[in-house]
């Protein structure tokens, strides 16, 4: 699913952010990335999304080289791929269902499958009855699940979350770990940074920890195995019901 | 595409241009001032060509009698004009007449005492029998010692091509001055437009829409930028031929209303002058708008 080969990173200033990574996490798996700031966590996650090429190395990503990955392909890339920040991203002037179904509507999707997708996605974030509240209307927690809500319309394979939990109250950052957790039960692969600990003890995850621009620990694999989508709920076929 | 796709494309499009209507007011003014200015230019240039073609079919020439000439030698002339083969009419006017008519034209307090020191020439005015005689006739006459000067119609086609050279000239310096000054405000409100946009523009990067796709929007208000402008220049410089050919059909001056019988009619370029409009509205503005995402949009 991912995979980086002596990746190394350095910005035109000469910040090097990524030294010799070597780093592999198989479908499926769900990986916390640990480490202070300033370490290169969200530098390896933009590697991940093809919004920075390595200065030397080879990453593969969901079957795509990114090395030699064409400009014009990169929106296929992106396509297999759900992305969360941080400061949400939500577009202010539009409601919580707008925002979702705006992840379809730029992407060639039909108005027909977006009127399907998109309910069954907020109700799986449990935001059925907040579709047509704006952005300001809600919490920061809510607003999280709108934005993962718009990472997994897409149907997405790999989940990537730079720092998801940085602006929620702790209780609420385990509902959106819980959220992953659920989601990650169904196969979709999950690469969290967080620079919370009791999430990391909580979920006894796979930890990378990264110090200096080097991975300075890594538990390998470990939590939920693999396991398919039986009920195809992730995969929006439940929601043909 | 899909039509969904497309329809929020459009309003999108449409959205930006109200929510920066300031800017897009200045786009859309000089794009249709330039527009407008290229229209004239060209419109006059025709009509020139017209009034050309139309004056070089008249066959009056106008010979202007030297200031120092004897009558001796005044009786000489008006011999040898009356005797040319290739004439079909000979008319005299003489200085003291020449005066008389300004008087009645101009009033006796102006022209006071222009009796004394009358400044008018002598004058004929001659016809030709066949109009391809004209230019020979001319020089004929120009060579005479007596004569001053000779005024033939293509001396005057002459004066209007020049005019319209003029013109040409000027008004493609302000033409090109204005396209440039087009480009670069409406490449400005597109870069605005993006910058408004950009927290949407960032998304659609991460959620895998394509380059095409996220520019589309900023392109169409380009375009609706020139459509507006061919528009507005269209009727107006409607209006303004419209005007000026009433203005010139009314005067009394049988000159310019003959002038006036020779300007094309709208009905006949009214096609393609707005098909240009558009095209060049077009083209402009979706160069303004590319130039500026080129620059700003790196996706
Ligand atoms: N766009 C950039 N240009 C130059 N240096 C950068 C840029 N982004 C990050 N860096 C540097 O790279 C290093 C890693 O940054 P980052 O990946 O953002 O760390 P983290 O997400 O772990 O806090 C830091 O030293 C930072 O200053
Ligand atoms: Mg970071």
């Amino acid at each position: 699913m991912v995979n980086f080969e002596h990746v190394t990173m350095i910005y035109d200033n000469g910040a090097v952010a990524l030294k010799d990574i070597n780093l592999h996490i198989d479908k499926g798996e769900f990986a916390f990335i640990v480490g202070a700031s300033g370490a290169g966590k969200s530098t390896l996650m933009k590697l991940l999304m093809c919004e920075l090429t390595p200065t030397s190395g080879n990453i593969q990503v969901n079957g795509f080289d990114l090395t030699t990955l064409k400009r014009r392909k990169i929106p296929d890339l992106r396509r297999t791929l759900g992305v969360v920040f941080q400061d949400f991203r939500l577009i202010d002037s539009m409601n919580v269902y707008e925002n979702v179904a705006f992840a379809l509507r730029v992407t060639d999707t039909s108005s027909k499958m977006i009127r399907r997708r998109v309910p069954y996605i907020l109700g799986l974030v449990e935001l059925s009855d907040k579709a047509k509240c704006m952005p300001r209307e809600l919490s920061g927690g809510e607003q999280q699940r709108v934005a993962l809500a718009r990472a997994l319309v897409n149907n997405p394979a790999f989940i990537i979350a730079d720092e998801p939990t940085g602006n929620i109250d702790p209780a609420l950052s385990y509902e959106i770990v819980e959220l992953l957790n659920e989601i990650n039960r169904c196969g979709t692969t999950i690469l969290m940074v967080t620079h919370q600990h009791e999430l990391v003890t909580r979920f006894p995850k796979r930890v990378i920890t990264i110090e200096n621009g080097t991975i300075a620990s890594d538990t390998g694999r470990r939590g939920t195995p693999f396991q398919a989508d039986p009920a195809g709920i992730y995969r929006g076929e439940a929601s043909l019901v | 595409m899909r039509s969904g796709s497309l329809r929020y494309l459009f309003r999108e499009g449409v959205r930006s241009v109200w929510v920066n209507r300031l800017m897009s007011a200045a786009s859309v003014g000089v794009l249709s001032a330039c527009l407008m200015l290229i229209g004239s230019a060209v419109l006059l240039a025709a009509n020139v060509k017209s009034m050309v073609g139309f004056v070089g079919q008249q066959n009056e020439i106008i010979v202007v009698v030297s200031d120092s000439v004897t009558d001796a030698q005044l009786a000489e002339l008006d011999d040898t004009i009356k005797g040319m083969e290739e004439l079909a009419s000979v008319k005299f006017t003489s200085k003291e007449q020449a005066l008389i008519s300004q008087i009645e034209i101009y009033g006796e307090s102006l022209l006071a005492g222009f009796e004394e020191d009358n400044p008018y020439p002598d004058m004929y005015s001659v016809t030709v029998k066949n109009i391809g005689d004209v230019e020979r006739v001319s020089q004929t006459l120009a060579e005479m010692p007596e004569v001053e000067q000779v005024r033939s119609p293509e001396e005057f086609a002459d004066v209007l091509v020049s005019i319209e050279k003029m013109v040409t000239v000027m008004g493609a310096l302000v033409v090109i001055v204005l396209a440039v000054v087009s480009l670069v405000i409406i490449s400005n409100t597109i870069r605005i437009a993006v910058f408004n946009r950009r927290r949407e523009v960032n998304i659609m990067k991460y959620v895998g829409a394509r380059d095409s796709f996220i520019r589309l929007p900023f392109v169409i208000q380009g375009v609706f930028f020139g459509i507006l402008s061919a528009l507005i220049a269209f009727f107006v410089v409607w209006a303004g031929y419209s005007f000026i050919y009433a203005l010139l059909a009314q005067n009394g001056s049988p000159w310019i209303a003959q002038a006036a019988a020779s300007i094309i009619p709208f009905e006949t370029i009214w096609l393609p002058l707005l098909v240009s409009f558009g095209g060049a509205g077009i083209v402009t503005g979706m160069i303004g708008s590319l130039l500026s995402l080129r620059k700003h949009l790196k996706v």
